[in-house]
């Protein structure tokens, strides 16, 4: 390579101040260039990402599993051994054990299968319905079959019968309190004609091939004809001698079944959910602390120290998301534990404008010894008091872990009033930061000022309903990021704040 | 880490001793990408893409003259690369109408900074402030720029006089160097 070795003053200073000019460069830089240098290193990290993703969903599918596999069996056959049990000849009508604890998870009510000898009127407790007298349970409900039989043959079926009366089971339920029971064996001969029978074509009883797929016991309606005639039915019973309970039995009607959680046994209450959740927000900032002034020992212009202004960063809010993965667990009565993963984009747009590169310093902290340091950066960007207004974007993109608590503020069986909290330690994934020099003139932009682990909470009250098939929660949240934005070295801490709707959907 | 453990870390594929180079050279190399660059994020990725091609090619490197020189002339060259690729250096090479381009220096702080000499090539047309940068500051000859560039070396002369012409009033209007006496008489008439 030919190099010229003459040059005259004007070259020479020229190269040489050239020659010391020196840049910082951002992270991305040396992030890109290792990621390219060692393709491999990034396995770690995409095999983290993408165990979390299938945990998040193997959890989500047995969440979902377990109750796809517990409606399955509630399928009741119309012919066959089973239908023998409806026809109400003799003896025990279903599978309970198979029965009992499906059932159970299609409403927030434990139901216990009762047997019933249909013929001699009498419903017979088993194992469950005993354990659960002699618990004390205030209220049992209790599914006691149809008398009607189904016939392989609906041609020998009325319409009516063939749309209404092939009920596999109604719900009652019996309520234990404060009555006495005189002998083991009880007649219940004071019940009402409100006996319940399922419309067939509602459309959550699914007729296939003979077999009736029991969505939601909640959608079985009170049905006022004389469907069948349970004025007989008994129950029989092993109780202690004058143990005082009241039995009654009356209808569960559509939407009672979470009204009466609160009664039922605390297996019932143990219940695990998961739900998704979008939580689009409007981001602000809010920010404490002062610049450090420009160190007196310093040769700086003199037109800095004229120029050093207010730390006052122009902005206005944008819009982030929060979504993700909450598990719920229901610890008591109304409160729940929450934990679960999730993504947060949050910023802010920063009003500035253009100018001609220059420099800029900013003047930092030590934290290890307290001393000052600076960094030097060439800004394109003023303090927005300037003309061609261009507007810088500040934001962080943190995945976290939120533990919290939910507490049912009020409720009945479609819809629920709560208030949660949590407390989510946080990554940053990705971020930009644009902050003021220390003469407040100018916008440098320098990613590594941005804290990697930060701690941030969630407030949020919210309305929760039912449709058919998902359970819906929504309503107005609020995060607030408790640790600054900016690491230690930074004097200015930053505070962001999102507030917004968080819609969650769970089945 | 020293320079010969540096390289040979570099050989060897390690992180450490990459990461190491990259530390003790990139903030020069980008003040040199800088130079040619629309912006600081182009010179970032000129940049980047130069010390890949670095560690990639550092078996090339005989060790035979300062490690910094070879850095530099791969970096050079990327960014030439890069720019010839993107169509914004031969968009760019006409003299006439680069005379007309308007330098609006008055935007350059008045702070005589020696690093400002840097902001006051970067105004220059593309074509310019390229051929300046190889010629004075990198020392190539106009013959090396005519064909690195793919124009005549004649073009290359008459763009590094205009472009030094140029640079010289904004740094002289900006008082970052003195007029030149002789000029100073001419435009005064006097001895």
């Amino acid at each position: 390579m030919e190099r010229r070795f003459t040059m005259n003053d004007f070259e020479r200073s020229l190269k040489e101040q050239a020659d010391d000019f020196k840049m910082i460069p951002s992270k991305r830089v040396w992030h890109g260039i290792y990621n390219d240098l060692h393709p491999g290193r990034r396995w770690p990290s995409i095999t983290m990402s993408f165990l979390l993703i299938f945990s998040l969903l193997f959890i989500g599918y047995l969440n979902t599993h377990n109750k796809a596999q517990q409606s399955g069996p509630s399928k009741i056959a119309s012919s066959g051994e089973s239908n023998r049990s409806f026809s109400g000849v003799a003896g025990s009508i279903l599978n309970n054990q198979l029965l009992t604890p499906l059932i159970s998870n299609y409403s927030a009510n434990k139901y216990y299968l009762a047997d019933i000898d249909a013929e001699f009127g009498s419903v017979q407790s088993n194992s469950e319905i005993k354990a659960a007298y002699d618990q004390n349970d205030a209220s049992l409900d209790l599914l006691i079959p149809a008398r009607k039989s189904l016939g392989s043959d609906k041609s020998e079926l009325s319409a009516y019968e063939r749309n209404n009366i092939l009920l596999p089971f109604a719900a009652i339920s019996i309520h234990l309190l404060n009555s006495t029971i005189l002998s083991d064996k009880i007649s219940i001969d004071n019940l009402k004609r409100q006996d319940v029978v399922a419309n067939l074509n509602d459309p959550v009883f699914q007729k296939t091939d003979g077999l009736f797929e029991v969505e939601n016991l909640q959608v079985i309606q009170p049905f006022e004809q004389n469907s069948f005639d349970i004025n007989n039915l008994s129950i029989q019973k092993e109780l202690s001698a004058n143990k005082k309970i009241d039995i009654g039995i009356r209808v569960n009607k559509k939407g009672n079944a979470h009204k009466k959680q609160t009664t039922v046994s605390q297996n019932n209450i143990d219940e695990i959910n998961l739900n998704y959740f979008v939580n689009p927000h409007f981001s602000t900032v809010s920010f404490k602390g002062q610049p450090i002034n420009p160190p007196s020992n310093i040769n700086f212009s003199s037109s800095i120290t004229v120029n050093q202004k207010k730390y006052n960063v122009l902005r206005y809010q944008a819009i982030g998301f929060e979504t993700g993965a909450q598990l719920n667990y229901k610890f008591a009565k109304r409160l729940a534990l929450t934990a679960g993963l999730q993504i947060s984009y949050s910023g802010y747009n920063i009003v500035s404008n253009e100018v001609h590169p220059t420099f800029a310093t900013l003047y930092l902290n030590d934290p290890t010894n307290g001393s000052e340091y600076s960094r030097s950066y060439i800004s394109h960007f003023g303090d927005g008091t300037g003309e061609a207004s261009v507007s810088l974007r500040n934001y962080s993109l943190q995945a976290s872990i939120p533990v919290g608590l939910k507490y049912e503020l009020w409720g009945n069986d479609k819809i629920q009033f709560n208030a949660a909290a949590d407390l989510a330690p946080s990554l940053l994934i990705k971020g930009n930061a644009y902050v003021l020099s220390s003469d407040g003139n100018n916008y440098v932009n320098d990613p590594s000022l941005l804290r990697k682990l930060n701690m941030s909470s969630d407030f949020g009250l919210s309305i929760s309903f039912k449709s058919n098939k998902f359970s819906w929660q929504v309503g107005p949240n609020l995060r607030y990021q408790w640790l600054s934005t900016y690491v230690k070295d930074y004097p200015i801490q930053e505070h962001l704040i999102d507030y917004g709707i968080r819609i969650a959907i769970s089945r | 880490m020293t320079e010969d453990q540096m390289i040979q870390g570099c050989l060897d594929n390690i992180a450490a001793a990459q990461e190491a180079f990259y530390n003790r050279f990139s903030p020069r190399m980008l003040g040199v990408c800088y130079r040619f660059a629309r912006n600081r994020e182009d010179a970032e990725d000129m940049m980047q893409e130069g010390f890949i091609k670095i560690f990639s090619q550092i078996q090339q490197f005989r060790w035979q003259g300062a490690l910094e020189g070879w850095v530099r002339r791969i970096i050079v060259h990327t960014c030439i690369n890069i720019l010839k690729k993107n169509k914004k250096f031969t968009d760019s090479v006409d003299i006439i109408h680069a005379n007309s381009i308007y330098l609006n220096e008055n935007n350059i702080p008045s702070l005589l900074q020696a690093k400002q000499v840097v902001e006051c090539i970067r105004l220059l047309p593309i074509g310019y402030k390229t051929v300046l940068n190889l010629y004075a500051i990198e020392g190539y000859s106009h013959k090396e720029i005519a064909a690195i560039l793919d124009i005549a070396e004649s073009t290359s002369r008459s763009q590094y006089t205009r472009a030094k012409s140029m640079l010289e009033e904004v740094l002289i209007r900006k008082k970052i160097i003195q007029q030149p006496r002789e000029r100073i008489s001419m435009l005064t008439g006097s001895d």
